[in-house]
């Protein structure tokens, strides 16, 4: 389940649209039946009830702040991307552990 | 799962030749993993003995000064050194413990405020292959029946929780072919499915054999919220004298291990602890630290929550009176604080194992923040026994048998904020998510004011006429001022949901 080079760029992307909305915090979760599985993200959490869109089937999106309504599909192109190769790589595919750790 | 409810795969004190071929077999493949596992060891007996001998007679100043730097610790999320809490071990002074009980006090208060979150036990299935000599559950114990639940005897069990007003289980397992991670995943998908009336099953978290990595993901899959492997004693020679070998639990990596390779799977959420009174509780706190402290450093995530279970008799088990390392009540008071101050982090689980009498004073003391209540730790328990203990069918005996209403209205007597919060897994405060708000002691806004909304919705579907005078006229206006006070407007939001429930009938409103 790990990827690191997929969880850096969630991150980066989380950062970009904290900067760019001045959002407290943007952060990806995997939505595991109930639970909203942190994966990676920027900033820290305000009291506010956060944000969310779905990115993915299993992917979404969650904030602290105002993203306008009419851009939020268009600011998210790169995550939806990134949730994708999420589900494929990490979801469907062998983690770096599949075999063992002395499989790395 | 299975549609028909089953019994042990034993008969008297023998495993079937299906359970021994399932445990051989699974031996065999816990046995390669550990010839090729490649984490680091964390326990160093020899190093524990010798940072406890070195620390046995600490000045009372330089014990003072570990409970300054604990109460800091409160705001960064560091945990002590091994050297610190050994000096803690030793400490002798009256004094001295009282400002130790104190710190404790307020690392949990600056942390997670004053409340107590709530939670059930439920045994969902008890065969065992292992033979631990503690356990009531362990294959040759004839006193005790060994059963698992059926589907419809599982909906009956989480019906009686739900009707009390549980909305956390800690789901119970033991090891066998007939509660295998299929087994545990198929029990969880009927508890989160459950819906009657206001009632619902908000967060299950899982208590059961350490697994292979493609059995946890499966196991994550359902949506658990925390997944327990304790490692019982640190301590290997007793390790392995308790847990024998050529039976699963005898691998002493495998399980120590075992919460390493939940996070490999994606378990983010993981939870340790040691059952005292197997070896001296000195040397377990410092496993403890190390375990934390392994988490941390491989995964960038400590444990969850740290339990602190006291062997307690057992029927057929002369083992849980018979040890040479039984907790006294002082010690058990002294151990729980000081896990409060070694790692300030974590939540702290208070089980109904304990006296009640011990329960008030400890959970104060020792800075308690997870507690159960109205437990029966039979399996089927709930549903066929009402006040009555049933001793051939449980692991251990309960010290705290009151009902869930009953030790709400003590919780609230005694000031505390009694909360079936179950928000942060669900909106993505999980893991190193949730980490940053426990260790900068920032948490506690979200605790007291979903515990607040949890609380109200107890009141009103489920609470005796005393827990709701006493909720909606002291309790509830006292946290809501301390939410004015602490994080101006938060109070008035809290409200503004109340209200939504009042009108709406609105539930599961949450931050």
């Amino acid at each position: 389940m790990d990827m690191p080079h997929l969880r850096e760029a969630l991150g980066e992307e989380c950062r970009r649209l904290c900067e760019r909305y001045g959002l407290t915090q943007a952060y990806v979760v995997e939505i595991v039946g109930l639970r909203r599985h942190y994966l990676a993200g920027y900033g820290r959490p305000t009291m506010d009830k956060p944000e969310h869109l779905p990115l993915s089937e299993k992917i979404a999106l969650f904030w602290h702040g105002t993203v306008p309504a009419e851009e939020q599909a268009g600011c998210t192109h790169e995550l939806q991307d990134l949730a994708e190769r999420w589900e494929k790589e990490a979801l469907s595919g062998k983690s770096k552990y599949e075999n063992g750790k002395d499989a790395q | 799962m299975e549609t028909t409810a089953k019994t042990f795969t034993a008969t008297n004190t023998e495993l079937t030749p299906e359970a021994v071929a399932w445990r051989d077999s699974r031996l065999e493949r816990i046995r390669q993993w550990q010839s090729k596992n490649g984490y680091a060891p964390f326990i160093d007996e020899t190093g524990i003995q010798t940072t406890l001998e070195e620390n046995r007679r600490p000045p009372r100043e330089a014990v003072l000064d570990i409970v300054e730097k604990a109460r800091a610790n409160a705001s960064t999320g560091e945990m002590l050194t091994a050297a610190e809490v050994a000096c803690l071990t030793a400490v002798e002074d009256e004094a001295a413990w009282e400002a130790i009980y104190d710190a404790a006090n307020w690392i949990k208060q600056t942390v997670y405020g004053n409340r107590i979150v709530l939670f059930a036990p439920l045994y969902v299935s008890s065969p065992c292959v292992n033979n631990c000599l503690y356990c009531g559950f362990r294959s040759k114990n004839r006193a005790v029946v060994k059963r698992t639940l059926g589907p419809e005897e599982l909906d009956e069990e989480l019906r009686c929780l739900v009707d009390a007003g549980h909305k956390r289980l800690i789901m119970v397992y033991g090891e066998s072919p007939e509660n295998d991670y299929r087994y545990i995943c198929g029990t969880l998908e009927a508890a989160y499915k459950l819906r009657k009336g206001p009632g619902e099953i908000r967060r299950a978290n899982v208590n059961a054999a350490p697994l292979f990595v493609e059995e946890y993901r499966d196991v994550r899959a359902m949506g658990i919220g925390t997944y327990q492997v304790f490692q019982e004693t640190y301590h290997k020679p007793t390790y392995r004298r308790v847990h024998p070998n050529g039976t699963l639990k005898g691998e002493f990596d495998w399980r120590v291990f075992g919460l390493h390779r939940a996070q490999e799977a994606g378990i983010d959420d993981v939870a340790i602890g040691v059952l005292f009174g197997l070896y001296d509780w000195r040397f377990e706190l410092l496993g403890l630290l190390h375990h934390a402290m392994a988490l941390e450093k491989e995964f960038g995530v400590g444990p969850h929550t740290i339990s602190y279970p006291r062997l307690e008799p057992a029927e057929g088990t002369p083992f849980t009176t018979e040890s040479p390392w039984l907790v006294s009540d002082a010690d058990f008071k002294k151990i729980v604080a000081i896990i409060r101050l070694m790692c300030p982090y974590t939540g702290s689980i208070l089980t109904a194992r304990e006296r009640p009498d011990l329960r008030r004073d400890v959970m104060r003391a020792g800075g308690v923040s997870q507690m159960d209540a109205g437990s029966r730790i039979a399996v089927g328990g709930y549903a066929q026994m009402n006040r009555e203990h049933q001793p051939d069918r449980q692991q251990f005996l309960l010290g705290d048998t009151r009902s869930l209403d009953e030790f709400i209205l003590d919780l609230c007597r005694e000031g505390y904020l009694p909360s079936f919060c179950t928000a942060g897994y669900r909106e993505g405060r999980t893991g190193a998510n949730f980490m940053p708000l426990a260790k900068h002691a920032t948490v506690k806004n979200f605790c007291i004011a979903n515990g607040v909304l949890t609380f109200q919705e107890y009141l009103d579907d489920y609470a005796s006429e005393a827990v709701r005078k006493i909720g909606q006229e002291k309790v509830i206006p006292q946290y809501l001022a301390w939410l004015d006070t602490h994080n101006p407007g938060l109070g008035d939001r809290v409200r503004g949901n109340l209200q939504q429930m009042f009108k709406e009938a609105a539930r599961d409103l949450h931050f």
